[in-house]
């Protein structure tokens, strides 16, 4: 056994095994289109159904699983010593799959259970304090999200008496619809909920934590989507609304919360909780357009949706990887202890170069043509002239604008600090380049990215089908085809392809201009640093120093504490040493989750020491209690 | 819109007289304020002297550069370009007028800030990332605005295209003109809060002086010189350069939204173009007013002076929603 271990034999065998279901699932996918499957014993009943919309999210989770089992045959060998990692995540993409195609609620709800329990065996994997508390946070946040859908689930039950998805169109009430956006909000790590999100997707092993960043959350907008274009039965459309401004609040306190971390990975979970913030935007507009009946908003809208969920999962999981990497021949997520990693990690940095770019929506590349497809949406729901819906997305474009700009400041700040400019310390010095099977691994989706960015028109021709099924339209969309928005006029085009070859020319013809007329003469030679002949690569800019002008601007969205100690010392100007400390908090988590904590820790006492007595009479006297209780209810409310 | 010989044609022709007048512009600014100052001043064509001065020298780069620092100048220079081909000077029919969404251009903008802090914290030297730092901090806080103007500009004439924005504008003005005010959906107060809230975030953008001063290397001042204070030779021509188109992008903007006046067709091209050229002087002689009245502000006034950019930006939005 411990010699298996040694070779890895359970590292390539589950990662194969990944790789072959995850294929076998998109192709059964895409053979059994539209067929239903019942697994029936005498305890147990499943029922599968493959529609677009599941179609859409097999392949989704299988390209991007596939993507990350070939990163993980090589970046997972410093796990071999506990293998139990590479099953649970054959578990948890597997979940994940059947997850997305069943076709009952029980079903649905096991593999949501089985797919929640596997990634918090993952989190908690590798045992250290930190995890078993992310881990724990996790599993609580997670599980109240469960309840929240079982109620959703159950009034449908109620409503149609039965367990079918198929008998759920059109069933879906108000109340079975807040339930459930709730409970998947948890999961998505929406900003009042988002609390487990920061700690858990970081502990993972990198290659958990892009699957979680990269596809778990994205279960969420799955049911999300399920619900509000599916199962609902009327037109609310201010719910509609509640999804947009809560997407953009996250959106922006995302990307704000990301600019002042320090670890890369939870800089990375920050950023996914802007980008689910933006993906409800969609979702809201869309679910609002449908309510007001403005039909080519509600397309235009999920088209944003759809597209988002796309290119955040490339993204996302290509940095993820990046990260692991970077911890893995570093040994450190401390971006303040890293630096200069481009000249060590040379093909690394491209590849994370270009994924940052696409996460931070900057054009030509994918990132960007969501984002585009958002703001049309908005500006179209201001066209309606519909009174709410005018002021609401005014101060969404605000809050998204906002939050576009700092998500360039915060990538910035997390490329340039980790590869750009001197090593900070020996961890960043003697990083070697990484294997090329991570890389290739990386490549994939960050060149799927380009070519999604450059040429879209491939795969929104296929997400027509998806935006068909889910709304009852499409977006035509072809090179030179203008988006309309409320009239059959033209409105606007942003067409890639075009810029893209526009870019390449005009950079093609300056650089000849130069390579004519300009000399070749190149020296290299050290940095000016004011006469001073010190080598402290100390000196340079830090992280914290980056993002701290632009947090003092924001400083109420956040409850920083900085403190700078110096050691006792008379001479006041040269000290041998002084200490700076800062810590930036998250406002919920301090003013609403840590004391609603103790509250709940003190009720418990009181519970406890009321309960926990040694009294047989008392004890008794609580069994007598609760009988009449249960009877209570079953006479007044049961019958 | 449908692809023409003519508009290809004249399009280019554009495109390339905003290039090759770019570096006139900024130059006629400097000399301004110079000569406001009591000083002779430089010559107003020296800024193409600088330029083709610089590409004759070597570059030097520093030890600590990386690949970044290889392509993030041209990156920046072509963004810039990318950016005037969508452009609407005087001549209605840009090259890339298909696309030249308002949204494309604003996050264009970004994109040049993001390659140019990259190369600024490639060098490995704290000015480096102070520059970039504070270039963010500025970007962060002028970007709502813009794109603010523009989605207002894009409410305002139900158009999302600039080309078409300005031709919109244009019918606009001209109707007003020629039968009234009252004829038709035009409005003064939407133009002008718009042309007063892009005014602050041109000169934020452009590093102007009650903001930053790019004529000083102090550390304390800088904001654009510190992310180019590692560039030499060829490098720092073309950032330069850069820097004279973002500020022809913003100033031919503005001149549309003061006065728009384009060409529909190749008759009105002279006149336009005298007009174009009359605007921009106009604006530059603003631009160096400003520059030389106001002292530099201390960083975090900046927030203010750009939150009331956004405040009037959101202003010109609500009235252009009005209309309907």
């Amino acid at each position: 056994m411990d010699n298996l271990k040694h070779k890895g034999i359970f590292r390539y065998f589950f990662n194969c095994l990944t790789i072959l279901s995850a294929g076998f699932f998109t192709v059964l996918s895409i053979y059994c289109f539209k067929s239903e499957f019942i697994i029936q014993s005498s305890f147990i009943h499943f029922s599968f159904r493959f529609n677009t919309l599941s179609l859409f999210f097999v392949i989704f989770i299988s390209s991007i699983s596939i993507f990350i089992s070939i990163f993980s045959i090589k970046y997972g060998e410093k796990y071999d010593k506990k293998p139990s990692l590479f099953i649970y995540s054959f578990l948890f993409i597997m979940s994940m799959i059947i997850l997305v195609i069943s076709n009952d609620m029980l079903t649905f709800l096991i593999f949501w259970e089985l797919m929640s329990v596997f990634s918090f065996l993952l989190v908690i994997y590798e045992g250290s304090e930190e995890s078993r508390k992310a881990g724990f946070l996790y599993f609580l946040m997670t599980h109240i999200g469960t309840i929240l859908i079982t109620a959703a689930f159950i009034m449908l039950y109620l409503k149609t008496s039965s367990f079918s998805f198929d008998y759920y169109k059109g069933a879906a009430g108000i109340m079975v619809l807040a339930a459930a956006i709730t409970g998947f909000s948890i999961k998505a790590g929406i900003m009042p909920f988002h609390t487990w999100l920061p700690y858990a997707h970081p502990v993972a092993p990198a290659n958990i934590s892009a699957i979680m960043s990269g596809v778990m959350v994205n279960m969420a907008i799955y049911g999300i989507l399920k619900f509000l274009f599916v199962f609902s039965s009327g037109s609310n459309s201010f719910l509609g609304i509640i999804l947009l401004i809560i997407g953009a609040l996250s959106a922006l306190l995302g990307i704000m919360y990301a600019m002042a971390q320090k670890d890369i990975k939870k800089l990375l979970a920050f950023s996914t909780i802007e980008n689910m913030g933006i993906i409800f935007m969609g979702t809201g507009i869309s679910y609002w357009a449908k309510a007001e009946d403005f039909k080519s908003i509600e397309y235009l809208a999920m088209l944003a949706v759809l597209l988002h969920i796309v290119n955040h999962g490339l993204s996302k999981s290509s940095l993820f990887m990046g990260s692991g990497l970077i911890d893995k021949y570093t040994h450190t997520r401390n971006m303040e202890k890293l630096g200069g990693l481009s000249k060590k990690m040379g093909q690394l940095s491209v590849l994370f170069l270009i994924g940052i770019m696409s996460i931070s929506a900057m054009p030509p590349l994918n990132g960007f043509l969501s984002e585009w497809y958002l703001y049309i949406s908005l500006i179209g729901s201001v066209f309606t002239g519909n009174l709410y819906m005018v002021y609401f997305s005014i101060i969404a474009v605000a809050l998204l604008s906002l939050s576009g700009a700092a998500a360039g400041a915060a990538f910035t700040k997390l490329f340039g600090i980790t590869f750009l400019g001197k090593p900070r310390t020996a961890n960043a010095e003697n990083a070697v380049e990484s294997h090329i099977i991570e890389r290739i691994g990386i490549a994939i989706p960050v060149l799927l990215c380009i070519y999604i960015g450059v040429y879209p028109y491939q795969i929104i021709s296929s997400l027509d089908a998806v935006i068909f099924y889910l709304t009852g339209g499409t977006v035509s969309a072809n090179p030179f085809s203008a988006v309309h928005v409320i009239s059959a006029r033209p409105f606007s085009l942003y067409a890639p392809a075009l810029i893209a070859i526009a870019f390449a020319t005009v950079l093609l013809i300056a650089l000849l201009y130069l390579k004519a007329f300009s000399s070749d003469k190149k020296r290299i030679f050290e940095t000016w640093a004011c006469g001073l002949d010190e080598k402290n690569s100390k000196a340079q800019y830090s992280g914290s120093g980056f993002s701290s002008s632009i947090m003092k601007v924001f400083s109420s969205f956040y409850s920083s504490v900085s403190e700078i100690n110096f050691e006792k010392d008379v001479k006041k100007y040269f000290r041998s040493k002084s200490v700076y400390t800062e810590e930036v908090n998250d406002i919920f988590e301090k003013y609403i989750y840590i004391p609603a904590g103790k509250i709940y820790l003190k009720i418990s006492e009181i519970f406890d020491k009321a309960a926990n007595s040694a009294n047989i009479n008392i004890s008794l006297g609580y069994l007598f209690l609760s009988l009449i209780i249960c009877f209570i209810i079953y006479i007044f409310i049961i019958r | 819109m449908n692809f023409n010989g003519q508009h290809l044609i004249f399009g280019t022709v554009q495109f390339f007289i905003i290039v090759i007048l770019a570096p006139f512009f900024a130059g006629f600014i400097h000399k301004l304020k110079q000569r406001a100052r009591g000083q002779k001043g430089i010559n107003i064509f020296q800024f193409y002297l600088n330029f083709n001065k610089l590409l004759k020298k070597e570059i030097v780069l520093s030890k600590d550069a990386s690949f970044v620092s290889n392509i993030a100048p041209y990156i920046v220079f072509a963004d810039y370009l990318v950016i005037l081909l969508m452009m609407p000077a005087f001549y209605r029919y840009s090259l890339l007028g298909v696309s030249s969404d308002v949204i494309l251009i604003a996050y264009s903008l970004a994109l040049a800030t993001f390659f140019m802090t990259l190369y600024a914290m490639d060098q490995g030297s704290a000015f480096g990332g102070l520059g970039a730092s504070r270039e963010w901090f500025l970007t962060v806080l002028s970007e709502p605005s813009l794109i603010f103007v523009f989605i207002s500009l894009a409410i305002y004439t139900k158009h999302g295209r600039i080309t078409d924005i300005f031709y919109f504008v244009q019918k606009g003005a001209a109707n007003a003109f020629l039968s009234g005010i009252h004829s038709g959906a035009v409005s003064i107060a939407i133009p002008f809060l718009l042309f007063i809230s892009l005014f602050i975030v041109s000169i934020s953008e452009n590093a102007r002086i009650p903001i930053d001063n790019p004529e000083t290397h102090l550390e304390l001042t800088m904001f654009h010189e510190a992310n180019i204070l590692e560039t030499s030779g060829k490098h720092l021509g073309i950032y330069e350069y850069g820097s004279y188109l973002k500020l022809t992008v913003f100033l031919t903007v503005m001149s549309l939204i003061l006065f728009p006046y384009m060409a529909v067709n190749i008759y009105q091209i002279p006149l336009a173009l005298i007009i174009y050229v009359l605007k921009m002087l106009i604006l530059c002689i603003l631009i160096a007013g400003v520059e030389i009245v106001n002292p530099k502000m201390r960083v975090f006034r900046v927030p203010n002076v750009l939150s009331v950019s956004f405040i009037l930006s959101l202003i010109a939005m609500i009235l252009s929603i009005r209309g309907f």
